[in-house]
C-alpha cells in the first residue's frame, strides 16, 4: 500500500463525513417540512387547487294582491368579459365602439375588485342580436370576451306603483360591511328602495355553490361539490293594481285640474288608499314618478342626475311618506275630537266668526277664511264649513288649559311619529310643542317662548305643524274605525317556492288613542256632513257611496297652497280610506277631493268619473 | 490490465453499486412516469427516458471497459476536448438556446444532446490526473495555482457560456477532489475567503443574466416575487410539504397534475416523488442516494491508485452536490438552479452521462488489483 493511502485515510473520512451530513440536513428539513409542518402545507395545497364558484339565485317577484306580476326576472344577452383581458386595452377599445359603452366604464367594470378573481364581469346587457351575432362570429377577435345569459328585473306594469316597488341595484361597498348584509357577495343585486328593499331578507335567494378543483391558470378540472341556487320568495303585497293604476291617473288628472284653476306650479303629489281595518295600502301614488327599469344593469351618471336635480321635483321620494306638509284643515278633525275629549268644546255649543277673531287681542287678530264671517256656528257647523274661528276658540281654549292637552292627544293619535309601513324612508311629521320651539330656536332666543299663536295655528293644521300624506289617511282610518288607527303595511303574504304562502301579514294596531266611541261618532257624523253638504260636496256630488271626510288648503310660505282631501268611504261602514295632497295646487275641495273621489270609486267598484268642482274654501 | 475482468468475471463486478444504480433507475422511473402522465406528449416523453436508460448501457460498457489508467497522461487533449464540448453549442448550426444560454447541441431543431453533462465526467478525469500528480501533498502556491488554474479554464468557459449551475458542479468536484487528495486546510480558508469576495464581485458587476439574480434573491426571500421566481420556490414547498408522512399516493400529487409546480418532470422531480410519496419516499430515495455514495466511497478507497480514487471521489462530489442543489432548491435550503436531480429527472443527456460515471466507478473497481 502506498504511503499516501495512510495519509489521506482521515481526509476520506472528511469527505464520507460531509457526504453523509449533506445526507442529513436534507432529512432534516424534510423532517420538519412534511412532517413538522406538513398539515400547514397540504391546507395550503388545499386551497392552491380548490375554487368555490357562485351562482345567483333568481330573485323573488312582486305581485300585487290579486297576484299580478309588478316585478319579475327576465334573461337578457349580457357581454361579459373575463378578468384575463382585463389589461387588453387595444381590444376593449373595439369593444367599447361595437357596444356603444365608454371605454372608461367598460375598463372600471372589467378591473373592478368588487367581483371574484374568476368572475367574468358584465359590460352590457340587452346587447341586440346582431351584435352577439358579430361578436360570436369575430370571437378570435376578442379574447375573454363572451356572451351569457343573466336574469335582470323586468317590470311587466312599467312604471306603476313604482314608488312602492323601488328598485333594485348591485350592492354598495359601505353596505357590504354592515351586519344586515352579511354572507352578502360584492357583485349580489339588493333593494335599494321601496318593496325591494323593505323585503330584500325574503327576495333575496341563496347563492348555488360549486366548489371546483382548478389548475395552476384557473382552469376548472372537476367539480368536487355542488349545491343549486335557492330563489328568493314572491312576496306579495297589498296592492291592487288595478285601484293603483286609477290613483295615478287620478293624482295627474289632480295637477291637470290645478294648472286650469291658475295653480301651474302643481308638479307634484301623493295619494293613499288604506284599508281602514286592517291598514292594508291598495294603492299608493306619488308624482312625479320615474322608470325603475332605468336602474337595470347599473345607472348612468346622466340618467341619475336627471332623477336628483332640483328642477327635477326629486321623482325617486315617495312623497306619500316621505313629504312634510301642514294638514291644514284636515286637522281639524282631531283639534276637534280633542276638544271634544277634554270638554274643550262640544257638538252643540256655538260660536261666533266674524271672518276676524279678535280673542287674543286685537294687536294679534287673525282672520277666518271666510272674511265675512260664517256668524252663528255649532261646533258640527265649523268642521262642516271648515270655520277657522271655531277652531281658533278650540285652540286658545287648549292653550288656556295648559298642559299640551292638544298635543298629547293627536300624539296618541299618531301624528309626529312614523305609522310603522314596511317601506323605507318613512317621515314622522311633527307635532310642534314649547319644548320643541325651544330646542328648535336654540339661536334665536327671542322666537323661544311658545305662545297661544301657536297653539292656535296648530289647531287649525297650520304653523309649525306637519304630517305625510300617509299619516293623514292611517289617522282619518283611525276615526273611521271607532278609534283605532291601523298600522298601514303593503306586505300581504310571502309565498314558497310552490305558490302557498309561507308567511301571511296579520293586520296590527298602531295607536289605540283614549277617545270615546260617542266622541269618536261625533266626528264621524260630522265628516260626514262635510262632503254631503260642505266644503267637500262639490266634488262628490252624485257619488252612489256616502263619504265621510274633510278638505284642506295648507298655506305655506313662498308657495302657492297645498291642496288636500281625506275621506272615507262607505261613510256608515268604513272600508277604506284615501288620502290627496297636491303641492302648489290651490284649494282641496275642487283639486284633491275629485282626485279622491275617483279612488273611492274604483276601491268600491264604482264607476270612475273625473268630475270637476269648484270651491275656495279651506 | 483489461483482462482482469474477463477472467474473473465475479469480482470484476461491484453487485452493490448495480443494484443501488437498478433501483434509483426504477424509482427515477416510477417517478417520472407519474410526472408526465398528465402532460400532452407523456408517453413520448416517458418512453425518452426509459431510451436513455438503455442507450446509457452502452456509455457505462465504454467507460467500463476503458482502461483509465491509461487516461492519466493525456491531459492536454482531454482538456482540450472539455473545452470543445463547453463551447460546441456556440458552433453555428449547433446550438439551441433554453433560458438565455445556449447550452444545447440542435440539429434542425431537434434537441440531441447538452454537451455540458459529459464535460463534467471529463473535467474529473483531467482534475483527477492532475491533482494524482502530486501524490498526496498540494501545499505550495504553486502547486495550488497549477491545480486551481487547470480548473479555472473550464470553469470560466462554462459560465461564459451561461451555464452557472455547470460551473457549481466544477466547483464542488474541485473541493471534493483537493480535500481527498491533499490541499493543506489553510488554503480551503483562502478559497472560502476568495469566494465571498467573488461573490461580491459578480453581483456587483452585474455579471450574472437577471433570471439568475431574481432566483438568488428569492432565494433570500421568496415572498419577494411570489408569482414570478419566488412562485417556483413557494409552490414546490407547498406540494412537499403537503406530502406529510406518507404522501398523497403515487400520480395523486395535485400540486404537480394541477400544474402548480413548474418543470416537474425535470428539475421539480423530487418535489413530485415529496408530494406523492411523503417523508417516506424521500427517505427512502435519500437511503438509496446514501447507498449509491458509501458504495463510490468504497470503490474510490479500494482504487490500487490515486488517481483511480479521485476520479471515484470527483463522482461522489458531483453526485452529492447535485443531490443537495436540487433537493436543497424544492425545499429552500438553496438557491434555484437548472440542476437535475441524479438517476431521477427526466433528461437523457443526464441519464447517459450518469450512466457513464457508473461505468467509470465500476472501472477503478474492476482494475483495484491489477
Amino acid at each position: 500500500m502506498p504511503t499516501y493511502r495512510q495519509r489521506l485515510k482521515p481526509r476520506f473520512a472528511v469527505f464520507g463525513g460531509i457526504v453523509i451530513a449533506v445526507l442529513g440536513v436534507l432529512l432534516l428539513r424534510l423532517w420538519t417540512m412534511q412532517v413538522l409542518s406538513g398539515p400547514a402545507f397540504a391546507a395550503q395545497a388545499e386551497q392552491n387547487r380548490v375554487r368555490e364558484i357562485t351562482t345567483v339565485a333568481p330573485r323573488g317577484r312582486i305581485l300585487d294582491r290579486k297576484g299580478r306580476e309588478l316585478v319579475t326576472n327576465r334573461a337578457t344577452l349580457a357581454v361579459v368579459v373575463a378578468p384575463s383581458a382585463r389589461d387588453n386595452d387595444e381590444m376593449l377599445t373595439r369593444l367599447s365602439s361595437l357596444l356603444d359603452v365608454p371605454l372608461t366604464e367598460i375598463q372600471e367594470r372589467v378591473r373592478s375588485v368588487k367581483e371574484a378573481a374568476l368572475a367574468p364581469r358584465v359590460v352590457a346587457i340587452d346587447v341586440p342580436l346582431a351584435t352577439v351575432a358579430y361578436l360570436a362570429e369575430h370571437e378570435t377577435e376578442f379574447p375573454g370576451v363572451e356572451i351569457q345569459t343573466r336574469a335582470i328585473r323586468q317590470y311587466p306594469q312599467g312604471r306603476l306603483a313604482a314608488h312602492v316597488l323601488g328598485y333594485a341595484g348591485e350592492i354598495a361597498d359601505s353596505e357590504l360591511g354592515e351586519p344586515e348584509f352579511e354572507g352578502y357577495y360584492p357583485t349580489d343585486v339588493v333593494g335599494k328602495s321601496g318593496a325591494e328593499k323593505a323585503f330584500e331578507k325574503v327576495l333575496q335567494g341563496d347563492r348555488g355553490r360549486q366548489v371546483l378543483e382548478v389548475d395552476a391558470s384557473g382552469r376548472p378540472k372537476g367539480i368536487i361539490a355542488e349545491t343549486e341556487p335557492e330563489p328568493g320568495r314572491d312576496v306579495m303585497l297589498t296592492i291592487d293594481s288595478r285601484v293603483q293604476k286609477v290613483a295615478e291617473k287620478a293624482l295627474r288628472d289632480a295637477i291637470d285640474d290645478a294648472h286650469h284653476q291658475g295653480y301651474p306650479k302643481a308638479k307634484a303629489g301623493a295619494a293613499v288608499a288604506l284599508d281602514t281595518r286592517t291598514g292594508e295600502v291598495l294603492a299608493l301614488a306619488s308624482l312625479p314618478t320615474y322608470d325603475p327599469a332605468v336602474f337595470l344593469g347599473g345607472v348612468s351618471e346622466k340618467q341619475w342626475r336627471s332623477l336628483t336635480t332640483t328642477d327635477s321635483e326629486f321623482p325617486l321620494t315617495n312623497r306619500a311618506l316621505m313629504a312634510q306638509y301642514p294638514p291644514a284643515s284636515t286637522f281639524k278633525a282631531f283639534t276637534g275630537l280633542a276638544g271634544l275629549q277634554n270638554d274643550v268644546t262640544s257638538q252643540w255649543k256655538t260660536y261666533t266668526c266674524e271672518g276676524r277673531w279678535t280673542a287674543m287681542g286685537k294687536q294679534w287678530a287673525k282672520w277666518c277664511w271666510n272674511h265675512y264671517g260664517h256668524g252663528t256656528e255649532s261646533f258640527m257647523d265649523g268642521v262642516e264649513d271648515s270655520c277657522d274661528t271655531v277652531f281658533y276658540e278650540i285652540g286658545y281654549g287648549f292653550y288656556k288649559r295648559k298642559g299640551e292637552k292638544l298635543q298629547k292627544f293627536v300624539r296618541s293619535f299618531g301624528y309626529g311619529s312614523v305609522t310603522g309601513i314596511e317601506l323605507p324612508g318613512e317621515a314622522d311629521g311633527r307635532v310642534p310643542d314649547a319644548a320643541w320651539k325651544k330646542a328648535y330656536n336654540e339661536n334665536y332666543p327671542e322666537y323661544q317662548r311658545w305662545l297661544p299663536g301657536d297653539t292656535v295655528n296648530m289647531a287649525i293644521g297650520q304653523g309649525d305643524l306637519l304630517a305625510t300624506p300617509l299619516q293623514v289617511a292611517a289617522t282619518y282610518g283611525g276615526i273611521a274605525n271607532d278609534g283605532r288607527v291601523m298600522r298601514p303595511h303593503v306586505l300581504r303574504k310571502v309565498l314558497g317556492s310552490d305558490g302557498k304562502p309561507v308567511l301571511v301579514q296579520a293586520r296590527e294596531v298602531a295607536f289605540a288613542p283614549k277617545v270615546s266611541k260617542h266622541n269618536v261618532g261625533i266626528m264621524q257624523q260630522a265628516l260626514e256632513n262635510v262632503v254631503s253638504r260642505g266644503t267637500g260636496a262639490a266634488a262628490f256630488r252624485g257619488f252612489p257611496v256616502d263619504v265621510a271626510g274633510k278638505t284642506g288648503t295648507a298655506q305655506v310660505a313662498g308657495k302657492d297652497d297645498y291642496a288636500w282631501f281625506v275621506g272615507y268611504a262607505p261613510a256608515n261602514n268604513p272600508r277604506y280610506v284615501v288620502a290627496v295632497a297636491v303641492e302648489q295646487g290651490g284649494h282641496g275641495g275642487s283639486v284633491a277631493a275629485p282626485a279622491a273621489r275617483q279612488i273611492l270609486a274604483a276601491l268600491l267598484g264604482k264607476k270612475i268619473e273625473h268630475v270637476t268642482a269648484s270651491d275656495s274654501s279651506r | 490490465m483489461t483482462g482482469m475482468a474477463e477472467r474473473s468475471p465475479l469480482k470484476a463486478v461491484n453487485p452493490a453499486l448495480m443494484a443501488v444504480v437498478i433501483l434509483l433507475a426504477a424509482y427515477g422511473s416510477v417517478m417520472v412516469r407519474s410526472a408526465v402522465s398528465g402532460m400532452d406528449a407523456g408517453d413520448a416523453m416517458f418512453r425518452r427516458h426509459l431510451l436513455g436508460l438503455v442507450i446509457g448501457i452502452v456509455p457505462l460498457a465504454v467507460a467500463w471497459a476503458i482502461d483509465y489508467r491509461k487516461l492519466q497522461g493525456w491531459v492536454g487533449p482531454l482538456l482540450a476536448l472539455d473545452a470543445f464540448l463547453i463551447l460546441s453549442p456556440l458552433i453555428p448550426g449547433l446550438g439551441g438556446s433554453a433560458k438565455g444560454a445556449q447550452l444545447w447541441l440542435e440539429v434542425a431543431g431537434v434537441r440531441l444532446f447538452q454537451p455540458s453533462e459529459p464535460a463534467k465526467l471529463v473535467f474529473i478525469v483531467v482534475l483527477a490526473a492532475v491533482i494524482a500528480g502530486f501524490k498526496g501533498r498540494i501545499e505550495t502556491p504553486r502547486e495550488v495555482l497549477r491545480v486551481v488554474g487547470i480548473a479555472a479554464i473550464p470553469f470560466v468557459l462554462v459560465v461564459a457560456v451561461g451555464d452557472l449551475g455547470t460551473g457549481l458542479v466544477f466547483i464542488a468536484i474541485t473541493l471534493g477532489m483537493l480535500l481527498v487528495g491533499g490541499l493543506r486546510a489553510r488554503w480551503f480558508l483562502v478559497f472560502a475567503l476568495v469566494g465571498v469576495l467573488s461573490m461580491g464581485v459578480v453581483l456587483k458587476a452585474g455579471l450574472l443574466q437577471d433570471y439568475q439574480v431574481n432566483r438568488l434573491m428569492v432565494f433570500v426571500d421568496p415572498t419577494l416575487d411570489p408569482t414570478g421566481a419566488g412562485y417556483n420556490l413557494e409552490q414546490s414547498k407547498i406540494a412537499i410539504g403537503s406530502g406529510e408522512l406518507t404522501g398523497k399516493g403515487l400520480g395523486l400529487s395535485t400540486q404537480g397534475n394541477l400544474n402548480f409546480l413548474p418543470e416537474r418532470h425535470t428539475d421539480f422531480i423530487f418535489s413530485v416523488l415529496g408530494e406523492e410519496l411523503g417523508f417516506a419516499g424521500a427517505v427512502l430515495l435519500l437511503g438509496l442516494y446514501l447507498a449509491l455514495l458509501i458504495t463510490a466511497l468504497e470503490i474510490s478507497a479500494s482504487a490500487r491508485d490515486l488517481f483511480g480514487s479521485l476520479i471515484a471521489v470527483g463522482i461522489i462530489a458531483m453526485w452529492t452536490f447535485q443531490i443537495l442543489e436540487n433537493v436543497g432548491m424544492t425545499i429552500g435550503l438553496m438557491p434555484i438552479t437548472g440542476i437535475p436531480l441524479p438517476f431521477m429527472s427526466f433528461g437523457s443527456s443526464f441519464m447517459v452521462t450518469n450512466m457513464a460515471a457508473v461505468g467509470m466507478l465500476l472501472s477503478v473497481w474492476t482494475r483495484r488489483y491489477s
